[in-house]
């Protein structure tokens, strides 16, 4: 199946029977249909252009765009930067802004116009800078620019993979505001932000644990607990956030439960730490290499849960990003490109003029290829790792609350004290709610539309009593 | 001259006569104190029974996790986005 797709795809070149030329411009390698050639050749030819024309400036716009504005990563930022095109210019504001450069970045991405397709992103990255300054009016004006856009473009694009582009976007776009709310410690006005955010957003099972904090910061524990526990729904079961578990044995804490947290802490360390352990040994094993993890994301989700239940879940999520879609489907179209060049080279006579470059082509077309392997296999390995390193620093803050558990208790004894905790688990009066919410009870199940919308009713254990002293019989 | 050898005569007996005496101390190995036939003279001015006051022993709670912002969070999912 596989040799019949290339093969199809290779026919309506066979059928043109071009008349290749010793060094085929980009225009002719564009028509024949070898887009990233066709870059690679037209960039190299702006780049020894003093005056460089504006039909070659638009063929190099379309080209990036068809390519997408990762295949210039590799050239040299000093030729790219001679070039006046909207693509080039984001992409040297974004490699500015990944430096922390934030006036060269802000001089690349304002040139970004409107109708251009990385204008939200563009917008995405001003906004982030505008909120680092304190700049909230500029924050705001970027926010909406970049929501807007990238909404309208989600309902125009036909292409899956744009749209899904265009909508994880329009959700940063979105979730940038509530989170710098919460940074500036605004929790009540950041939790109507994260309410904004609709349950079908691709992150929104991830913004659970934004909110839940933005809940726990204004002393509403339960309202944090109930959130939390929506990731225990069978819906949500492949997201597994380890800090979840953090905040859920914080939130018992300091609503006095101790034994409560415990449990929670407990299950940690059953649960995570054994088989944290088991995965880093496992990806310890490969970290060297350049391809194990490319691999490891190639496997149907079947075969990654018998490796290792982590690697599943880990892979799930990060096969749900756009980056990962993009970066596939890049390598699909070069791998196609490569191959059809390669039948071309193979069919064309020994001492054809054109077999010098096509074999050069065909070697950068393989480099592309490679660094694209690369890239995913960087990406999987950078984000396993860093899970790995999460799973550990969250172990220290939980032991650290377990310590702090331990000290009250013992405080409680020498005291003689105890907890008021001779009393129901919890009650509705305790469920903190506006007048446009109405409540009603859980009985195990999750109803999907009642997801990230529940509260414990838990009273705080706070108070203490003195303990009576036994009686003497 | 003769002064000198003179002088010379009482240095040598001095020094002979100093390693000759040795200083022994000896401690006293055994004293007994009977504290209930002790008797402390003075004016009593605080009442009879000790009192301490009592006072919060001093609580030092450890730093516990929180979330401050989600700055890399904002960082890896424009990173992530492409």
């Amino acid at each position: 199946m596989k040799y019949l797709f290339i093969l199809l795809l290779a026919s309506p070149v066979w059928a043109q029977e071009i008349n290749w030329k010793a060094k085929p411009d980009a225009n002719q390698l564009a028509e024949a249909g070898f887009t990233y050639a066709a870059l690679d050749a037209q960039v190299r030819h702006l780049a020894k252009q003093k005056d460089q024309e504006s039909a070659d400036l638009e063929l190099l716009e379309d080209l990036v765009l068809k390519t997408n504005v990762e295949a210039l990563e590799d050239y040299d930022r000093g030729v790219l930067s001679k070039m006046h095109v909207a693509s080039v210019h984001f992409l040297l504001g974004r490699e500015a802004w990944k430096e922390k450069k934030a006036k060269d970045a802000q001089k690349w991405l304002v040139n970004v116009p409107r109708w251009h397709r990385y204008y939200p992103e563009a917008r995405l990255l001003l906004a982030d800078m505008a909120a680092d300054t304190g700049a909230d009016g500029a924050r705001e004006a970027f926010e909406e620019q970049c929501y807007e856009i990238a909404g309208k473009r989600a309902d125009e694009v036909n292409s899956p993979l744009l749209k899904r582009y265009y909508t994880v976007l329009a959700e940063d776009c979105i979730t940038i505001r509530a989170r710098k709310l919460y940074k500036a410690a605004k929790y009540p006005e950041a939790v109507e932000a994260y309410a904004r955010i609709s349950k079908r957003a691709y992150k929104w099972p991830y913004l659970l644990l934004e909110k839940a904090w933005a809940f726990y910061n204004v002393q509403d524990y339960n309202r944090s607990l109930g959130l939390l526990v929506t990731y225990k729904s069978p819906l949500l079961e492949s997201y597994f956030e380890p800090e979840a578990e953090v905040l859920t044995a914080l939130s018992y804490f300091r609503l006095c439960l101790y034994d409560d947290s415990l449990v929670v802490i407990d299950q940690f360390y059953n649960n995570y730490k054994p088989r944290t352990e088991a995965l880093e040994g496992m990806l310890n094993a490969h970290k060297n290499s350049q391809t194990h993890f490319f691999e490891l994301m190639q496997l149907s989700p079947e075969q990654r849960r018998q490796l290792h239940p982590f690697i599943g879940q880990l892979a799930a999520q990060i096969g749900q990003r756009p980056r990962f879609a993009l970066d596939q489907a890049s390598l699909v179209k070069v791998k196609a490109e490569s191959d059809r060049l390669a039948l071309v080279l193979q069919n064309l006579p020994s001492n054809h003029r054109a077999r010098g470059w096509m074999k050069d082509s065909v070697a950068h077309l393989g480099a592309v290829k490679e660094n694209l392997v690369g890239r995913i296999n960087y990406h999987a390995k950078k984000d396993m790792f860093e899970f790995i390193s999460n799973v550990y620093e969250l172990s220290e803050e939980l032991f650290k609350v377990k310590l702090e558990i331990i000290s009250r208790k013992k405080d409680l004894v020498y005291g003689s004290k105890k907890l008021i905790s001779d009393r129901g688990r919890g009650s509705f009066s305790q469920v903190k709610r506006t007048r446009f919410e109405a409540f009603w009870k859980f009985h195990g199940a999750f109803w999907a539309d009642e997801l990230g919308d529940f509260s414990f009713g838990l009273a705080s254990n706070c108070s203490t009593v003195k303990k009576e002293a036994p009686r003497e019989e | 001259m003769k002064n000198k050898w003179l002088a010379l005569l009482l240095l040598v007996c001095s020094v002979a006569y100093a390693e000759e005496q040795k200083t022994i101390y000896e401690y006293k190995k055994y004293e007994k104190f009977d504290l209930g036939d002790l008797e402390v003279k003075g004016q009593l001015i605080a009442p009879g029974d000790l009192s301490v006051r009592e006072r919060d022993r001093r609580r030092f709670e450890l730093d516990l996790y929180n979330r401050t912002d989600f700055d890399p969070n904002i960082k890896h999912d424009i990173q992530t986005l492409r």
